[in-house]
């Protein structure tokens, strides 16, 4: 399995490596460092909606409107799209599916070197709106035209960003599929793979088959911008005082249906990655198998199908026809429903488990009351009556981040501390764990939760001074402070995860690092930690059995891995 | 370390696995070109000045002929495989490169059709028909020229693999192959819905 | 193998002819003045879609495919479907307010009474 030939280079084996592993760290390194940036930047914001106007402490400057919507679009674009999708699919998912199959690396190695350089160089794109004159993108992530075809420089680079990322993540998941379809393990069929690698084998689908209309609609929007055709620009538009010297006859309305088309199965691939990964976390602290694995699969199948038509609940405020609202009400509602039974699922696997509350397991378990919470504050989105008040007000934005920050993110935490020791051979701190998850959910609800009453209450989106000109917004404009303290507790919070990190890694490894140190049952506790080079396995596994075997009758151990030709070990 | 089924099918599936790669590429290829196909029909509903905006400027002629090069370039790109999987190398070149010359001729065409419209003061932002022609075939030509890019290496430099692995290369030229019938299906579409509706 | 190679090959002819026929066909129909505007579109269309078969099914082999293909391939096309065929919906009334706007037309909103006084 494994090949010994010529050394490598530094570069061919850390920089330009074609091992999924390494691609894999690389991607989360990145990822990482864009989501510690994407939420700085919120930080400036939060200063600017608790003391609006007043000047920023130790810079001295004050956030101007501009700058405060440049900031709010690139908050959302690089969360978004440099942080929690390259996170869960190029980082999670490059590491450890071929690991979760029994495979010695992904089905194009090269194009996996190809996919996260095109990130990288998107990643750089985008940021390089902020040095432009004009600053960097500021029409909102949405980049609704015509707004978005009249800003500034910062609004080409963004798109021509886009095209990189999306790039990006077409290699990236057509990689995954084809790994996932052709190089499993004899023994390893359709329903005996790992929840984790039916999650991500649905979300590549999502991102292969709706990411090319955003293509289609970037494409056009650099074509507005730059060669000064119309196809958003409608005729007869003023901007500023004069008319413009389109031609006309284009539809905004045409690039909000090309980018939900996308955006929607986006928010798709956001979650089910991280459900993914909350599942086998939580079969593995309960020592039970999940419960309902088909309905599990078949939900998360039925999920990917449906999310690819309901993208118009997004754009209920357009002008749509009763006919129209109606189709999308009703799939709206349709697809909370695998949504729930997954939720479920998760939460009955936890009754009658042998609970470990390790620090993994607390951020997954955390997960599920939150991503609860997240969707079922998507219902009265959804239906067409109710979102004529909620909507682009701040119930939207606590919506949305109750699914991906203590949702998402949280798995994502739950995610690294799990499978640390797999990939450097060291158990991350428990203590400073805890405090981490402890204070980092205290927090999160101290931000997002006052932003349901302010929704409520009417208060808009994007707004620079936070509501403070609305007369409907005054009795809620208290909660400012309050939510922008939580926010920066919330940054100090991650003090003690970067911490840990930095302890952990430098501390000196053991002789030979346990293999499956939370006696988990799945095939990447199979190999070696960290998993050798090229090849991950020391001879090829196969699979015996079901994935979650855990407390099986009339067996001495509580797990039987998948992997173990003798079940009860 | 060896990726399994490179060139060997998978029992169950049946592809190697750059097929079922290429496949998946394609697929995306489709939902791009299905979202330029949308807008373009969005745009010409909800403009009922559509009728004046020029179509009439197009050369159907050379557009057909156009179209009558490009199907060619397929069916040589295929005998190209053929000949590979009978062994013949000196026929797979004369497909290759008569593939390629038809590639060059959809672009020369391509861009005699341009500049004519250059020199007429047609541009893309002159009105939205302009736009979506242009946009629309300029990305079907982007790809062509990805197309020629590809085909090029393997009637060149990359024909050396047919000493070393005469399968795996025979299965690039496949996987091309699919790629170029792809673009040709492409302009299937664009012909008639640009130039005839 | 060799007789099945030829046996292709006769079928790659036919189908080149069949492409180059039906070239022909759908410029010659582009001539003709339909009663119904959708007719000739509709034509069109499936002139179009009648090649691309074509091409699909036996240059690109997808006759000789297992399942696997297909089943990605209906995806695509349910969506591409739904990416097609939304304009028209949208365009047509059913999915959108009607072009009607009552006060371009002279009429005026009848004004709401909150609080059952006027402000």
């Amino acid at each position: 399995m494994t090949d010994s030939h010529h050394e490598e280079s530094f570069w061919r084996k850390y920089i330009f490596s074609i091992d999924h592993k390494v691609i894999g760290i690389q991607y989360g390194i990145t990822s990482l460092l864009f989501l510690l940036f994407g939420f700085s930047l919120m930080l400036v914001m939060r200063w600017q909606l608790a003391y609006p106007d007043q000047p920023l402490p130790l810079l001295g400057l004050r956030l101007s409107p501009d700058m405060y919507n440049s900031f709010g679009a690139m908050h959302g674009t690089i969360m978004i799209f440099l942080g929690v999708v390259p996170v869960v699919v190029g980082a999670f998912g490059n590491y450890l599916v071929p690991l979760q199959i029994g495979a010695c690396d992904m089905a194009f190695p090269k194009l996996n070197m190809a996919s996260y350089w095109s990130y990288f160089v998107g990643g750089i794109v985008m940021l390089m709106g902020f040095v432009l004159p004009g600053g960097a993108a500021s029409s909102g992530w949405t980049s609704y035209p015509p707004l978005s075809v009249v800003a500034t420089t910062g609004q080409t680079v963004w798109l021509i960003g886009m095209v990189f990322l999306i790039t990006s993540s077409l290699l990236g998941s057509m990689n995954i599929i084809v790994t996932v379809v052709q190089l499993r393990a004899p023994g390893l069929t359709w329903m005996r793979l790992p929840f984790f690698v039916w999650a991500q084998f649905v979300t590549s689908f999502l991102l292969v088959l709706a990411f090319p209309p955003l293509e289609a609609a970037a494409i056009f929007q650099l074509m507005d911008r730059l060669a000064f055709t119309s196809f958003f620009m409608p005729s007869g538009l003023i901007v500023g005082g004069a008319t413009t010297a389109y031609a006309g006859g284009g539809s905004p309305l045409l690039w909000q249906h090309l980018f939900w088309f996308l955006a929607h199965p986006e928010v798709y691939v956001l979650i089910l990655p991280a459900l993914g990964v909350v599942g086998e976390i939580i079969s593995n602290n309960t020592r039970r198998p999940l419960w309902g694995y088909k309905s599990l699969v078949y939900s998360v199948i039925f999920l990917g199908f449906m999310s690819f038509i309901v993208w118009a609940h997004h754009m209920f405020l357009t002008g749509m026809g009763q006919g129209m609202s109606m189709f999308f009400a009703v799939t709206t509602m349709i697809i909370s429903v695998p949504s729930v039974v997954i939720l479920s699922c998760l939460f009955i696997s936890l009754w009658g488990g042998s609970i470990r509350f390790n620090t993994p397991m607390l951020f997954a378990l955390s997960f599920l009351p939150m991503f609860g919470l997240g969707g079922l504050t998507g219902l009265p989105l959804g239906l067409p009556l109710s979102d004529i008040h909620l909507h682009d007000t701040y119930y939207v934005i606590s919506h949305f981040h109750y699914v991906v920050a203590p949702g998402t993110i949280f798995a994502i935490f739950a995610g690294i501390y799990y499978w640390f020791p797999k990939i450097t051979g060291k158990k991350l701190n428990g203590v400073l764990g805890k405090i981490h998850f402890l204070f980092s959910f205290i927090f999160m609800n101290g931000i997002f939760f006052p932003m349901l009453i302010q929704g409520l209450a009417g208060v808009s989106r994007r707004l620079a001074d936070g509501g403070e000109s609305y007369a409907h917004a005054q009795s809620v404009i208290h909660y400012n402070e309050f939510m922008s303290m939580s926010a920066w507790l919330l940054g100090l919070a991650q003090l003690p995860f970067i911490l840990n990190i930095i302890l952990t890694l430098i501390k000196k490894k053991d002789k030979v690092a346990d293999p499956n140190p939370w006696n988990a049952t799945t095939m990447e506790w199979a190999c070696p930690s960290p998993p050798i080079g090229h090849g991950n396995f020391e001879t090829e596994p196969v699979a015996y059995r079901g994935p979650y075997e855990y407390s099986v009758p009339d067996h001495k151990n509580d797990f039987s891995p998948q992997f173990d030709k003798l079940g009860d070990k | 370390m060896k990726i399994p089924y490179n060139e060997e099918l998978r029992p169950d599936t049946g592809l190697y696995n750059a097929k079922l790669g290429i496949w998946l590429f394609l697929a995306s290829e489709v939902m791009l070109f299905g979202g330029l196909f949308s807008a373009y029909i969005m745009l010409r509903l909800s403009d009922p000045n559509w009728a004046n905006y020029g179509q009439s400027a197009l050369n159907v002629p050379l557009a057909t002929l156009n179209t009558a090069v490009l199907i060619s370039s397929s069916v040589t790109m295929v005998m190209s495989w053929v000949s590979l999987k009978l062994n013949d190398l000196k026929k797979y070149k004369f497909y290759m490169g008569l593939t390629l010359l038809c590639s060059f001729g959809f672009l020369i065409i391509k861009y005699i059709e341009y500049t004519s419209k250059f020199d007429h003061g047609l541009y893309p932002s002159t009105n939205n028909f302009l736009a979506v022609y242009f946009t629309l075939t300029g990305l079907h030509g982007l790809h062509v020229i990805g197309g020629i890019l590809v085909n090029g290496y393997f009637f060149g430099p990359g024909i050396k693999m047919w000493n070393t692995e005469p399968e795996r290369f025979t299965n690039r030229i496949e996987v091309a192959g699919l790629y170029w019938h792809f673009v040709d299906l492409v302009w299937i579409f664009l012909f008639p819905a640009l130039y005839l509706l | 193998m060799s007789n099945d190679m030829n046996h292709h090959i006769k079928i790659y002819r036919n189908v080149f002819i069949g492409l180059l026929f039906l070239t022909g066909l759908t410029v010659g129909a582009s001539y003709i003045h339909f009663d119904v505007l959708w007719v000739g579109i509709a034509l069109g269309l499936a002139i179009a879609f009648v090649k691309g078969f074509l091409v699909a099914a036996n240059f690109m082999h997808l006759n000789d495919e297992k399942s696997f293909i297909y089943l990605t391939l209906c995806m695509t096309v349910v969506f591409f479907l739904v990416l097609f065929f939304m304009p028209t919906l949208w365009h047509n009334d059913l999915l959108k307010t009607p072009n009607h706007i009552p006060i371009q037309n002279g009429e005026v909103y009848k004004e709401i009474d909150y609080h059952g006084d006027h402000h």
